[in-house]
């Protein structure tokens, strides 16, 4: 089955992917920070119980007690994007739902019982919750949800009351980077109660000019008007890092240079950083989507980048690797994809 | 200079707090400063919560009755310990939590278990609403029918939260 990252695309030249996460607890168990193992070995048995008949996707999820994966494994699925980091520090008593193709995720107790997480690709939000709503709802039939008529669904975070629903999509904008932009739009989406932050979310570096956005407010706004809100924004943002691309074009000799010898350092390196990876399918990406590489699509270059993070690439050789044997590891799966 | 909060340590910090347009300067210890700034949930929060209400909610002993968990735990955490936290420290948690979001009403989506209450509701504030208009454009006996639907919708609001009440 092809993974939710290999399929083509709404705006995928400029939008990688959507994500849909609801934040969800059981009124009949005290929060995260006050179980017990027992009370969190019981929640998990509740949830997976609940969640066995419920098929996503037409296929049941399968379900992985993260105790039984070690680090490399663990770490390995926060680069996916499968897991938080946070679910990954501490795997004690923590248990994942998976679906088949890897988009829809469930983690159980992580901050609150429950994070139901849909990934889509491309700028696919409406469809992300839908599916995130259902599952939702067939959970709803078997657990009691912690719920207040004033305050919403209630969370571990007062940050996440209401809908307990966070929306985010990661976009890439070489060009708004390159044109000294970030700052000015950063200050605009704050200012609509959004938020912009590095590739893996909060407190996380920018790499290869991948940027997450996000809606922040969770109570006194509807699911719906929070996804409409950030939709509508970061179609703003893509027009402008349009624009922006198109004045690359100016000088296209050197955009041609740029984009051309970071596809020659990806095909001929033999040792590749992560830093030099992400910034050079920055470069590729860019290069795809102005038409000046044609022999390489972007779903090749995002399976590309879910197989080359430095856990998947010690998952890959099923060992621990120094930093430089990483390096020469990740060359080669580069090498033989593109 | 003492810090303006815990009134001990020497104030190391100073904060520029701007509100409505009305600046204040805080001076605040560093001990303070990173259990109150630092914590993921309360930012600025706290502070605004203590110099607007003159509260010193760190020192507040309530705990709740569920969880065990005190205000103290959830200020330095940012994170309450169950669902009843929400009740117990309601008074406490309800500015910080409007000065999160903006707005303290939920009007998203709704569990099955409080569904069915919330459509009475809202069919009961969409009824208010209509009477109201039915006065105004002096529609008596229209606003009759919408009085009694009121009326019976109330009682069957009022009934079912004595069944909630009675089940707890």
């Amino acid at each position: 089955m092809s993974k939710w990252y290999e399929l083509p695309a709404p705006h995928e030249d400029i939008v990688l992917s959507s994500r849909i996460r609801l934040a969800r607890n059981l009124s009949d168990f005290p929060f995260e920070s006050r179980m017990s193992d027992d009370q969190r070995r019981q929640l998990a048995d509740k949830v997976k119980a609940a969640l066995q008949d419920i098929p996503v996707g037409g296929t049941p999820l399968s379900f992985v007690e993260m105790e039984s994966l070690d680090e490399i494994k663990r770490y390995a699925m926060v680069e996916r994007h499968e897991v938080s980091r946070e679910f990954v520090k501490n795997p004690k008593n923590r248990m994942l739902g998976l679906s088949a193709d890897e988009s829809v995720s469930i983690m159980v107790n992580e901050e609150d019982h429950l994070r139901i997480q849909v990934m889509a690709n491309g700028l696919n939000l409406s469809s992300a919750f839908q599916l995130c709503n259902e599952i939702d709802d067939a959970l709803d039939a078997k657990v009691d949800y912690a719920f207040d008529e004033k305050l919403g669904y209630l969370t571990t975070c007062p940050t996440n009351l209401g809908t307990g629903l966070r929306a985010s999509v990661m976009v890439h904008l070489p060009a708004l980077e390159k044109s000294g932009l970030m700052n000015q739009l950063t200050a605009t989406i704050n200012k609509l109660g959004l938020t912009i932050r590095g590739t893996y979310g909060e407190g996380s570096k920018v790499l290869g000019s991948i940027y997450q956005i996000s809606n922040q407010i969770t109570l006194g706004i509807t699911e719906q008007d929070a996804i409409q809100n950030l939709e509508s924004i970061v179609l703003q943002v893509i027009e402008n890092e349009k624009h922006a691309r198109e004045s690359l074009l100016n000088d296209k000799h050197r955009l041609e240079d740029v984009v051309c010898r970071s596809l020659g350092a990806l095909r001929y390196a033999r040792l590749l950083s992560s830093k030099e990876f992400f910034e050079e399918v920055s470069n590729v990406r860019l290069g795809i989507s102005l038409g000046v590489i044609h022999d390489v699509e972007i779903p090749r270059l995002n399976r590309l980048m879910a197989l080359t993070g430095s856990a998947s690439v010690c998952e890959r050789e099923g060992k621990n690797l120094s930093p430089q044997d990483r390096d020469f590891v990740r060359a080669g799966i580069v090498r033989n994809y593109l | 200079m003492l810090c303006d909060y815990c009134q001990k340590n020497e104030a190391t910090n100073v904060l520029k707090q701007t509100i409505n347009g009305k600046t204040k300067l805080l001076h605040i210890c560093d001990s303070c400063a990173n259990s109150m700034l630092f914590s993921n949930l309360f930012s600025d929060f706290s502070i605004n919560q203590f110099f607007s209400q003159g509260l010193q909610p760190v020192r507040t002993k309530k705990v709740c009755d569920k969880c065990g968990m005190s205000l103290d735990d959830i200020m330095s955490t940012g994170k309450v310990g169950c669902d009843h936290c929400y009740d117990v420290f309601s008074g406490e948690l309800s500015r910080s939590i409007e000065k999160i979001h903006g707005k303290s009403n939920h009007v998203g989506k709704a569990p099955r278990s409080a569904a069915g209450k919330l459509k009475q509701k809202n069919e009961l504030a969409a009824a208010k609403e209509e009477l109201s208009r039915l006065i105004e454009k002096q529609n008596f006996e229209q606003a009759a029918v919408v009085r009694d639907r009121i009326k019976k919708l109330e009682a069957e609001l009022n009934g079912s939260s004595e069944e909630v009440q009675g089940d707890e």
